[in-house]
């Protein structure tokens, strides 16, 4: 994979957000027009194809959730067409809730935001998990902030196994993300020391190892929470298996008693 | 190998076209134009199509039929790309003719590869 491939489809992924609100104001309007006649034949077939539009291509521009909410939304517009009945008011709200969800995906919150250059703003990230990224492949690293951002979270890059302690104290990350061939130190030592320093030997931490498994996640280890991913790593592979991690480690931490 | 991308979203050809070309070393031509299908098969001479099934229009099994219809391009392989994964849906898009079908969302990583083994599995 080449660095330039990369920002091609960071660039690609950045515009696909910026004509965001526009498709979702589409929906909006097309909702309110179903409202007023939902049984109108033109804006339910407009409406299901709103929807089959982002539930097509959103998760390929890195936006997985999107996916979901989208397609249940179709369906619905769907089973309303092939009934011929107009849609309740139930159904109504049920797509109003997508439409919202999808909203919340695509314009997030301050804090949330998918922009690199706003999101790394500390005082902006109370919202966002945060990712750091230990890789001196600039590839890699355009690759996993491109994936990462695009579901939320707020990566920093650290290149140099040397600076993972003064980036993470800086940068106060909720998941590590090591290239295992990162140069200079060997990958467990990387997460040892930052384990040691935080207290938290159950620190999640995702390997990104090279060939030689399945390519899919590894359950992850009981002792530290490790999961391995096998480059080339899967868009929405690695994106779900760090907000997975992400949201069992902070599950855990509301825990009364966890720490 | 040279690959004619058949979609109406303009964000879907760009991206086939980036995973196609850049990742999977194709030549791609694309179009929105579904209706003229045939006559760009023609002139592109792509060694297959890669099809979107809903578009408004004439959509994909409505361009297979046309292409399927015209003796220049009766033997094109077609592979369809659908946002409805459900296996039923499938059998149904292949049973009309096509070649093999892809879905949507897809990986653009991994889309050259996925196109490749479809046409090998239906050779």
């Amino acid at each position: 994979m080449s660095a330039s491939w990369v920002e091609s489809l960071r660039e690609l992924r950045a515009e696909y957000l910026r004509r965001s609100p526009e498709r979702l104001a589409e929906i909006e309007a097309l909702l309110a027009r179903a409202t007023k006649d939902p049984g109108d034949p033109e804006t339910l077939g407009a409406l299901r194809l709103k929807f089959h539009s982002i539930a097509g291509t959103a998760a390929t521009f890195g936006f997985a959730g999107a996916t979901e909410p989208a397609r249940s939304a179709e369906a619905l517009v769907d089973e309303a067409r092939a009934r011929r009945e107009p849609l309740s008011a139930e159904t109504l709200g049920v797509l109003a809730d997508a439409l919202a969800r999808l909203r919340a995906l695509f314009e997030p919150p301050s804090g949330a935001g998918p922009e690199p250059e706003a999101a790394t703003e500390p005082a902006d990230v109370d919202r966002a998990w945060r990712v750091l990224a230990v890789t001196a492949d600039p590839g890699e690293a355009a690759f996993v902030e491109a994936v990462l951002e695009s579901g939320g979270h707020v990566v920093r890059v650290c290149t140099s196994a040397a600076n993972v302690e003064a980036d993470s104290r800086a940068f106060r990350p909720d998941l590590l993300l090591v290239d295992s061939e990162l140069p200079g130190v060997a990958e467990h030592d990387v997460a040892r020391l930052f384990g040691v320093m935080e207290g938290r030997p159950d620190f999640p931490v995702v390997f990104l190892d090279v060939g030689g498994g399945s390519g899919g996640p590894t359950e992850p280890s009981e002792a530290t929470r490790d999961v391995r991913l096998v480059k080339p790593v899967a868009p929405g592979v690695l994106l779900s298996t760090v907000t997975a991690l992400l949201e069992r480690a902070r599950s855990a931490a509301a825990r009364p008693g966890s720490d | 190998m040279k690959v004619l991308v058949i979609d109406d979203e303009d964000d879907i050809r760009q991206v086939a076209r980036l995973a196609l070309a850049r990742v999977g070393g194709m030549e791609v031509a694309d179009t929105s134009r579904s209706e003229e299908a045939v006559e760009i098969a023609v002139r592109e001479r792509p060694d297959v199509v890669l099809l979107d099934v809903m578009m408004p229009g004439r959509d994909g099994p409505a361009t297979l039929a046309a292409l399927r219809a015209d003796e220049r391009t009766a033997a094109l392989p077609v592979v369809f790309l659908t946002a409805k994964a459900m296996p039923a849906e499938i059998q149904r898009l292949k049973s009309l003719g096509a070649t093999g079908v892809l879905t949507k969302p897809f990986d653009p990583m991994t889309l050259a590869a996925a196109l490749r083994a479809t046409l090998g599995a239906g050779a």
